[in-house]
C-alpha cells in the first residue's frame, strides 16, 4: 500500500491500495476509513490542509505507527500539549451512553479480568464527578465501586498470606529454600501430605 | 467588473421561486409532496464548517473563524513573507482556482466559506467535529449566498478558468436556500426516506456551500455536532487510556479530544452526538 497524502496533525491519511484509494483517520478503526476518488485526494492536497507524499508500507501496522509518529512530533509541537489526558474532564463531558458503557465494560471485562485498580480508578473518576451523572449510573458506579473494593480485599488478603507461608517456609526449611522457591516447596509439601509420605520421595 | 455574488442571489430570489414551482407543477401530486416536504424540511437549516481535531482546537482556543487570507495575514506578522505569498502557500496547487475565483469575487478577501445543514453533523469527510453556527443570517446579513457544490469544483476549472455565469444563476439567499436545494437534488430526494435528508443534503458529493461575510467569534456557536459513531469512538479511545492500555502516540490522540471538551465547556458549547 502507498501513501499518497496525509495531514501530519491530524493523523489522516490518503492510501492507494491495489483497487482503490481510501481516507484513514484515527484510530483507524474499519469504520474510520472512507474511499475516496482521485479527485479528493488532489483537492484536500490544494485546499484541505493535507501534504503529497509517496511512501510504500508493506504492512497497515507499519502505516499506522507512521502517521501516528507524525501526529505525535505535530502536535507536541504546538507550545503546551503534551499526552497527559485530564480524565475528569472525559468524565464531566460524557454523554450518559458513554458512562453506561464505560460502566459495563467495568462490570464485564476489567472485574472479571482482575483489573481491580484500573476499575477502581474509573469508578472513582466517575464518582468524583458526580455534579452532572443521573442517580441511577451513579447508584451503579457506586454499587460496582463495593465490588471492586470487596474483591481486592480479598486479593489482598491472599497476597498477604502468600507472603506470610513464604516467611514461614523459608524458617521451617531453610536449606531446601535456598535451592528451590516457596512455591515450590508448597506444592511438593502438599503432595507429600496428600500421599501419606514422610520423605518427599517421587514427589 | 466583479461579481458580487450577495447581490446576485437577491436578483435570483423571483427567478429561482419560479423555477421551483414549475418543477413542482411537473410533478405527480405525490412527488410534488416529497419535494415541498424536502423544501420545507432545509428551510429551517443553518450554517456550519466541519473540522478536524486540531484546528478545532485552533478556533475554539482563538476564539476566531478565518477564512485563507485571515490565516495568512495573522502568519505575517510574524515572517518575512507577505500576505500573499503565504495565503498561495497554504493553498498549494489549488491556489491558482482559488485566487482565479477570488479575482472575479467582489468582497473575496472577507469571504468566508460554510455549509448548510439541518440535523446532521455536517461533511464529516472535510473533519469530525461540525462547528453549528448561531443565527449566522442575522449576522451577515445580506452578505450571505448558497450555491450547489464546491464553488472550486464546481465553477472553476483547472486551469482557473471561472464558469461566471453559472456560478451567477446558482445564488440563492438565506430566503432561496431551499429553493436551491430542492431544485438541485431533486433526483436524489424521489428515492429517499425523511429519516435521510440530513445526510442528503450534507453528501461530500454534493451539499450547499454558504458564502458569507460576518466577523464570527466563539459566541457565535451554537454547538459542536459529532456523529454518534465518531463520539462513541473517542469515548472508548479515552476509556482504554484511563485503563492504561493505550501508548503515548495514541494518548496524544484522546489528548486533543479532551482538549475539545474542556475548551468546549469553558465557552459554554455543548458538543452533541448525531446520528450518522
Amino acid at each position: 500500500m502507498r501513501l499518497i497524502g496525509h495531514a501530519r496533525a491530524e493523523g489522516w491519511g490518503f492510501v492507494q491500495f491495489p483497487d482503490r484509494i481510501r481516507l484513514v483517520r484515527p484510530p483507524y478503526g474499519a469504520l474510520d476509513a472512507v474511499d475516496v476518488r482521485e479527485e479528493d485526494v488532489s483537492a484536500a492536497i490544494a485546499h484541505g490542509g493535507f501534504e503529497g507524499c509517496d511512501r510504500h508500507f508493506g504492512a497497515w501496522r507499519d502505516l499506522r505507527s507512521f502517521l501516528l509518529d507524525e501526529v505525535r512530533r505535530a502536535r507536541l509541537e504546538v507550545p503546551g500539549f503534551d499526552s497527559d489526558v485530564d480524565h475528569d474532564v472525559v468524565i464531566r463531558n460524557a454523554p450518559e451512553s458513554a458512562l453506561e458503557e464505560y460502566i459495563e465494560k467495568v462490570e464485564d471485562e476489567l472485574i472479571p479480568g482482575g483489573m481491580l485498580a484500573e476499575a477502581e480508578y474509573v469508578l472513582g473518576r466517575i464518582l468524583a464527578n458526580s455534579e452532572r451523572i443521573g442517580t441511577p449510573l451513579l447508584r451503579r458506579a457506586a454499587g460496582l465501586a463495593g465490588v471492586v473494593s470487596k474483591e481486592s480485599a480479598i486479593a489482598r488478603a491472599q497476597l498477604e498470606e502468600g507472603y506470610s507461608q513464604e516467611k514461614e517456609i523459608a524458617r521451617r526449611f531453610p536449606r531446601a529454600s535456598s535451592k528451590y522457591s516457596a512455591a515450590r516447596i508448597a506444592k511438593t509439601s502438599k503432595r507429600v501430605a496428600r500421599k501419606k509420605q514422610v520423605l518427599a520421595l517421587g514427589c | 467588473m466583479l461579481l458580487d455574488v450577495f447581490e446576485q442571489a437577491t436578483k435570483n430570489a423571483a427567478a429561482l421561486e419560479e423555477q421551483y414551482r414549475a418543477m413542482l407543477d411537473g410533478e405527480s401530486a405525490q412527488n410534488r409532496s416529497l419535494l415541498e416536504r424536502f423544501a420545507s424540511h432545509v428551510e429551517g437549516g443553518c450554517i456550519a464548517t466541519n473540522m478536524k481535531q486540531m484546528t478545532t482546537i485552533a478556533s475554539l482556543s482563538l476564539g476566531q473563524y478565518w477564512n485563507t487570507y485571515d490565516l495568512a495575514a495573522w502568519k505575517s506578522e510574524f515572517s518575512s513573507y507577505d500576505e500573499r505569498l503565504i495565503a498561495e502557500h497554504q493553498l498549494g496547487g489549488h491556489a491558482i482556482k482559488r485566487f482565479a475565483l477570488d479575482g472575479v469575487l467582489a468582497h473575496s478577501r472577507n469571504i468566508k466559506y460554510g455549509v448548510l445543514v439541518t440535523l446532521s453533523a455536517g461533511i464529516p469527510y472535510h473533519g469530525e467535529f461540525c462547528i453549528v453556527f448561531d443565527c449566522l443570517e442575522n449576522l451577515a446579513g445580506k452578505h450571505l449566498a448558497f450555491v450547489h457544490g464546491d464553488s472550486l469544483r464546481r465553477y472553476v476549472g483547472e486551469s482557473g478558468d471561472v464558469d461566471a455565469p453559472a456560478l451567477s444563476r446558482d445564488a440563492a439567499t438565506f430566503q432561496c436556500k431551499h429553493f436551491l436545494a430542492t431544485l438541485k437534488m431533486a433526483e436524489d430526494i424521489a428515492g429517499s426516506g425523511q429519516t435521510s435528508w440530513p445526510s442528503l443534503l450534507t453528501r461530500k458529493e454534493s451539499y450547499m456551500e454558504a458564502l458569507f461575510c460576518a466577523e464570527i467569534s466563539r459566541h457565535n456557536v451554537a454547538e459542536i455536532r459529532v456523529q454518534d459513531g465518531i463520539l462513541r469512538k473517542w469515548y472508548n479511545l479515552a476509556f482504554e487510556d484511563m485503563t492504561g492500555v493505550l501508548d503515548e502516540k495514541e494518548r496524544i490522540l484522546v489528548k486533543a479530544f479532551q482538549v475539545i471538551l474542556q475548551l468546549a465547556e469553558e465557552h459554554g458549547v455543548a458538543i452533541r452526538g448525531v446520528p450518522s
